[in-house]
């Protein structure tokens, strides 16, 4: 499987303000890829600089497997972007707005008409009078009306109600199987846990993990009840290593390591085991526990 | 209509050039008809204004007096002393100020410049948008005043009231320009309101002011007003140097839309 985009010690400095600083991560072609972090981390920044819609301090986006400033005008076509702060303009009707956009990319390919019908959209009213989640819902069309090969969609559902964004995680599976690959930032971590199997974690301008969720999962806290025939002392477990929160109820344990257990399973082993339950953390818990370190 | 920026942004106007056309046919028909009602007793008008002080007749923008006598020279006071400069300095000054900084400040332009246009391929088409703009509004100008002149029967030399018009043309693409500069440098609309209308007004001043004293008098030549009316067009017809010189500042201030756009951050 090749990338589709990969993204190498990108940085942006506005002065002496940090933007985003070495942000490295890789896309698989066919691949829904999640961007995660909280407002201000620095995914916009990320996927502005990967644009060239700001130009980055240093580093380089390579799209296709060409940087980003050889791209030809084909190649750009392929490319859908909803930005996180999208406008459009207020005097035309969704319709016009749509077509504006879809002759700028030259597109061959429009399925604004099916996209409008799913996500409930009236196209002839003007922009002006529209809800935010209708605008959003515009976003979305406009980014997937043309079958791109690369959608990069920043906080897409920001705005749409939960039946409406149920149906934005649809669109995005159906254009993943056509083979569109899918750069989705969002601070909605549910969102991302349903749509990503790879997520990168951005923090402070820079990416502090890149990697698939199960792996994620496997690396970062578990919490872990285990029911002996007869209760253990808790000085039992003073040699194992990364272990927290450690309590005894009765004959049951709970406790939190982060990494391997192979120290606990060699403890554990000299008692009788009733029963052992590990609680996969949910992708929040692992979040959360990169911006708490 | 929405094939290209050019055609969009063409459609985008229309309006504004209706509500433009209906006020300079209605400011047109109300001076003409105005002109031609007291034309018998212009001589004595003619014979007060002049005896103005010198410094009220620059600020007039009339500083060679005035002839009140030819409808050309009533309109040269009315219409390109102080109302035509006024009208194309804001036209020029708007319509250069939305190619970037405006459509920055109303978050339309990321989106369009994610597609494949490109940055040179769009402020291409945005600098026609104006330059159609500009002109729509000269012609107008010039339609509006032929058409009641000869309704009216007033006399108006066509060769030189057209190179009035063309003088007026490039003071409007001229701020047009600085705007489209001052916006693509800052990417900050208030910004480039703010400096392009200061500019604007002290340009207007320094070429008022500055020939009245001696010591300054030759600021006049950095002023841009100074190349659009001070030559008489109404007078002598076209100042091909006044022209060639407003025609350059607006290719390099174009020139440097092209280069500081390609740096600035679409954010």
């Amino acid at each position: 499987m090749s990338n589709i985009v990969q993204v190498s010690n990108l940085t942006k400095y506005y002065g002496k303000k940090l933007g985003i600083e070495n942000v490295t991560f890789f896309m698989n072609e066919g691949e829904v890829y999640g961007l995660m972090g909280p407002n201000g981390a620095g995914k916009t920044t990320s996927l502005r600089a990967m644009l060239n819609l700001i130009l980055p301090t240093s580093g380089e986006a390579i799209i296709f497997g060409k940087h980003f400033k050889e791209l030809n005008k084909a190649e750009l076509s392929q490319i859908s972007y909803l930005p996180g702060e999208f406008e459009m303009y207020q005097n035309l009707t969704g319709e016009q707005y749509l077509n504006y956009i879809s002759s700028l990319r030259s597109a061959t390919v429009n399925n604004t008409n099916i996209l409008a019908e799913r996500l409930d959209l009236n196209l002839n009213s003007k922009i002006k009078t529209l809800s935010k989640g209708n605008k959003q819902k515009i976003g979305i069309i406009q980014a997937f009306m043309n079958n791109p090969k690369l959608a990069i969609l920043d906080e897409p559902t920001s705005g749409l109600d939960p039946l409406k964004q149920q149906e934005f995680q649809n669109i995005v599976q159906e254009q993943n199987n056509l083979g569109c690959s899918v750069l989705l930032s969002s601070h909605i971590l549910g969102e991302i846990e349903d749509l990503c199997e790879r997520v990168g974690i951005i923090k402070n301008g820079n990416i502090v993990a890149s990697e698939q969720i199960s792996d994620l999962k496997n690396k970062t806290i578990k919490k872990y009840e285990i029911t002996f025939e007869n209760a253990p002392k808790i000085s039992d477990f003073k040699n194992v290593e990364n272990i927290s929160k450690l309590e005894l109820q009765g004959n049951t344990i709970t406790l939190n390591i982060k990494g391997t257990i192979d120290i606990l399973l060699k403890v554990i082993s000299k008692f009788t085991v009733l029963n052992l339950r590990i609680i996969e953390p949910s992708l929040e818990e692992i979040f959360l526990t990169f911006y708490k370190e | 209509m929405f094939y290209n920026v050019y055609l969009k942004n063409l459609k985008d106007m229309r309006n504004n050039l209706i509500y433009w056309f209906v006020g300079l046919i209605t400011l047109s028909f109300y001076l003409s008809f105005a002109y031609s009602s007291f034309a018998q007793n212009i001589g004595a008008f003619d014979e007060l204004i002049n005896s103005f002080p010198e410094e009220l007749l620059h600020f007039l923008g009339a500083s060679d007096g005035l002839d009140m006598s030819t409808f050309g020279g009533f309109l040269n006071l009315e219409i390109f002393g102080v109302i035509g400069p006024i009208m194309l300095v804001v036209v020029g000054i708007n319509t250069g100020t939305n190619i970037v900084a405006g459509e920055l400040n109303n978050k339309t332009l990321e989106l369009v410049m994610s597609t494949p246009i490109g940055k040179n391929n769009y402020l291409f088409q945005q600098i026609l948008v104006m330059i159609t703009r500009i002109i729509l509004i000269s012609l107008f100008i010039w339609f509006s005043f032929n058409l009641f002149g000869r309704i009216f029967n007033l006399e108006l030399d066509l060769k030189n009231f057209s190179a009035t018009i063309v003088h007026l043309s490039l003071l409007g693409l001229f701020f047009g320009c600085l705007s489209l500069f001052i916006g693509s440098l800052t990417g900050n609309k208030s910004k480039t309101l703010g400096i392009s209308t200061t500019i604007a007004i002290i340009s207007h001043f320094t070429n008022s002011i500055s020939p009245l004293i001696n010591s300054v008098e030759k600021l006049k030549y950095i002023s841009i007003f100074h190349y659009y009316k001070t030559s008489e067009p109404i007078i002598n017809g076209i100042d091909i140097s006044d022209g060639f010189i407003t025609s350059a500042l607006c290719i390099i201030l174009i020139a440097l839309s092209f280069f500081s756009y390609k740096y600035l951050d679409l954010n």
